[in-house]
């Protein structure tokens, strides 16, 4: 009797539960997206001329990994670009228009997804250009692919692995391993008796390209390497990391994020190890993920170079047009503007001077064009300029320097901290990789 | 290692194991009452962090209301599971293994397309951190401690000193006996597979504003339940709670010591446990078939 008065009064909460539970269910469904309208037809001219031929399709492929959310934003931000692009008025190449249809594939972040995304381009959509990968594995399952198919692929991956002189058609356009002397002079800049550091990164190809760069930057301003730590993408809990990153004391902590969430996470975990020294990271903080997971006090000092100088108050974003426009057309389609994106769109804006330098659409002598000579091109972190790669025996323009923008967290807001032009980044490659001169030639 | 060190560590590990033992007491009250092997466990861990999240992020309800919601969301739905799918594979081990697999699967992949692979968050509940003889510890953590440790008195006041709880052990010593005695087995069946799933269900949205959420985070805590089990014995709660203890200890100093290799040594341990006392620190022989 008892045991079913007991079913009963179960049955009964089950019931209410349901009821209660009920509008959080359907808050939680997926929205529903309004196909934007159809463009509006223009009005007749009033004089009849011929109409101007309808511009050919030209197809690009991206490969990203749609299960993080940089791949997500970096597809939102491209087809954001190229529909632009589109709107107004397409590439040209030798007086003929084209708009760009973008075709996406996931890699999941994997070197198999990549090279299985990559066939897939080639062989079935017979793309001639790929822009945008930016996972290092995928690039690495990429390039075998594009390279025998004499495919454009210009990336955004942060692996050396991706260079090889024997390659005329992979080029990067983000810059990575030997950028990272900025960020050690901007450490400097914010703490100039740095005796001591850890890296903390990713433990992929990613992660190990920084902390090869941080080791040498590190050698040469004279910072002794305390200890290096590598998680995994799957990564939430870095309590251990950090505790024991913490009981070594460094002066000085080189984080090499994968996404705001990890970055939030170390973050907050350091602060509850007992670390309030410098941590300086070479990605931009993703605030909704990291006000998500961390606190104003863990991320109070947190310093970085960003990809998107819109978010500072004062600073560079009047001399970032790219930014201010890619924000722009961001937020007329999707609201709030979170900045993830504007890491990972250089590919597009490399894409197009190439084109618009070779004035062609073979992949060929657009790939000359482009290894031959320095070609600076905006992008939303500022003046981005190709260069060759002495240091690992590239002789061609394969691999890219950007201006770099620097902030720093005060009171969960991003305050502008520094900047530091071409000239000075370069300056500081050649001071911590050596081969003075040959990284670039003005032409 | 520093005092300093010590204390931190023997924090983090006591923290995590008390989260180890919430989720094995759950695995090991199912498994002992209702014979099932339930490798969806994992994913009641998750889905509880995600009914937390919805409950404090999307509704904005206050934390505490959002974990007792939480709590009684993977309950019902733990209740509802048992109904529809173990109730009817109850007594085939092998049957009941491959059905929770393939719930695993549905759960996880029914998170990933309802709620994205994008990670989402709590913000802290418990910020800050607290000085005790110089030594900083992090709130939330202790908080954590506390709280679980009232949770599993709480369960062990129920299992020990309630009708409700004879009647589960009643079932879990001998089902047919406990029938004669009148007690609805069937009963008994579904309330501790609602009672074992929102277990886990409470550890997730325990940990949910410590960690971040997302549709893969069960997997791993499985993985290592599964062995926490393993170790103190298949179907004993004081075997969970020791285990557990011990791998959330063994996994916080052994990181300090040999990096990222911690967890082989977990599993070398438990290879041993399986080479020599299969049955664990608790179990009976006859449960690990001997």
């Amino acid at each position: 009797m008892k045991t079913k008065r007991l079913l009963a009064l179960f049955c009964s909460f089950c019931f209410i539960l349901i009821l209660v539970a009920l509008p959080f269910l359907t808050g939680c469904a997926p929205k529903e997206v309004t196909p934007p309208a159809p463009p509006t037809t223009p009005a007749p001219p009033t004089t009849p001329t011929p109409p101007a031929p309808p511009p050919e399709i030209l197809k690009v492929g991206t490969i990203l990994p749609l299960n993080n959310p940089w791949g997500v934003e970096a597809d939102k931000c491209l087809r954001l670009l190229f529909d632009n692009l589109n709107a107004t008025g397409g590439l040209e190449v030798q007086g003929k228009k084209y708009n760009v249809q973008l075709i996406t594939y996931d890699d999941k972040y994997t070197l198999d997804g990549g090279k299985a995304a990559a066939e897939r381009l080639v062989y079935e959509d017979k793309v001639k250009f790929i822009v945008g990968p930016l996972a290092s594995s995928s690039v690495l399952g990429i390039i075998p692919v594009t390279e025998a198919e004499k495919v454009l692929l210009i990336h955004s991956s942060s692996t050396d692995q991706a260079f090889n002189p024997n390659y005329r058609y992979t080029f990067r356009s983000m810059p990575a391993k030997a950028s990272v002397s900025a960020m050690y002079t901007f450490a400097l800049k914010m703490n100039p008796n740095i005796k001591t550091q850890s890296i903390v990164a990713s433990d992929d190809a990613f992660g190990h390209g920084y902390v090869d760069g941080g080791h040498a930057c590190g050698k040469t301003f004279g910072i002794t390497d305390v200890s290096d730590f590598f998680y995994t993408m799957q990564t939430t809990d870095f309590t251990d990391l950090a505790t024991k990153a913490a009981s070594l004391k460094p002066d000085f902590i080189f984080f090499v994020g994968t996404t705001g969430t990890t970055a939030g996470l170390v973050m907050k975990a350091l602060y509850d190890a007992g670390w309030h020294g410098l941590v300086v990271s070479g990605s931009s903080p993703v605030w909704n993920e990291i006000k998500a997971v961390s606190t104003p006090e863990a991320m109070e000092g947190f310093c970085y170079q960003t990809r998107d100088p819109t978010v500072f108050p004062t600073g560079p974003a009047k001399d970032r047009p790219a930014a201010v426009e890619l924000r722009k057309l961001y937020e007329a389609k999707y609201g709030t503007w979170n900045g993830v994106g504007a890491m990972w769109v250089n590919s597009y804006y490399l894409f197009v001077e190439a084109i618009k330098k070779a004035n062609s659409l073979d992949p060929g002598r657009i790939s000359a064009i482009l290894g031959a000579a320095p070609i600076s091109y905006p992008t939303p972190m500022g003046q981005c300029t190709t260069i060759r790669r002495p240091d690992i025996g590239i002789t061609q323009y394969m691999d890219c320097l950007a201006e770099a923008d620097f902030g720093v967290v005060k009171n969960m807001q991003e305050a502008y901290a520094a900047s530091l032009t071409f000239e000075e980044v370069l300056a500081g490659v050649e001071m911590v990789f050596g081969y003075k001169g040959e990284w670039y030639t003005k032409e | 290692m520093t005092a300093t060190l010590l204390v931190q560590v023997l924090v983090n590990g006591l923290q995590r194991g008390m989260i180890f033992v919430l989720v094995a007491s759950g695995l090991v009250l199912i498994l002992g009452v209702a014979k099932i092997f339930n490798f969806a466990h994992g994913e009641f861990y998750m889905l509880g962090a995600y009914a937390a999240f919805f409950a404090c992020c999307i509704a904005g309800l206050n934390y505490a209301l959002g974990l007792i919601l939480a709590v009684l969301a993977i309950a019902l739905l733990g209740g509802l599971t048992y109904t529809a799918v173990f109730r009817h594979i109850r007594s085939n081990i092998l049957l009941g293994a491959a059905a929770t697999m393939g719930l695993s699967l549905i759960f996880r992949q029914g998170a990933l397309v309802l709620f994205g692979s994008l990670q989402k968050g709590i913000p802290s509940v418990f910020p800050g951190l607290i000085t005790v003889a110089g030594i900083s510890l992090p709130v939330e953590r202790l908080v954590i401690i506390m709280l679980t440790l009232l949770i599993m008195s709480a369960l062990y006041f129920v299992l020990m000193k309630t009708k409700l709880g004879k009647s589960i052990r009643a079932v879990m010593a001998d089902e047919e006996a406990a029938s004669l005695q009148g007690i609805d087995s069937n009963l008994i069946y579904l309330i501790t597979v609602a009672i074992g799933c929102s277990l886990a269900g409470l550890a997730g949205a325990i940990m949910a504003p410590v960690y971040a959420i997302f549709p893969d985070m069960g997997e791993a805590m499985l993985m290592i339940v599964l062995l926490v089990i393993i170790v103190g014995g298949l179907e004993s709660l004081n075997g969970a709670v020791i285990a557990g203890l011990a791998a959330g200890l063994l996994l916080s100093f052994g990181y300090q010591f040999i990096g990222v290799y911690n967890e082989i040594v977990v599993f070398l341990i438990v290879a041993a446990f399986l080479l020599f006392r299969p049955w664990g620190l608790f179990g009976h022989p006859h449960e690990a078939g001997w």
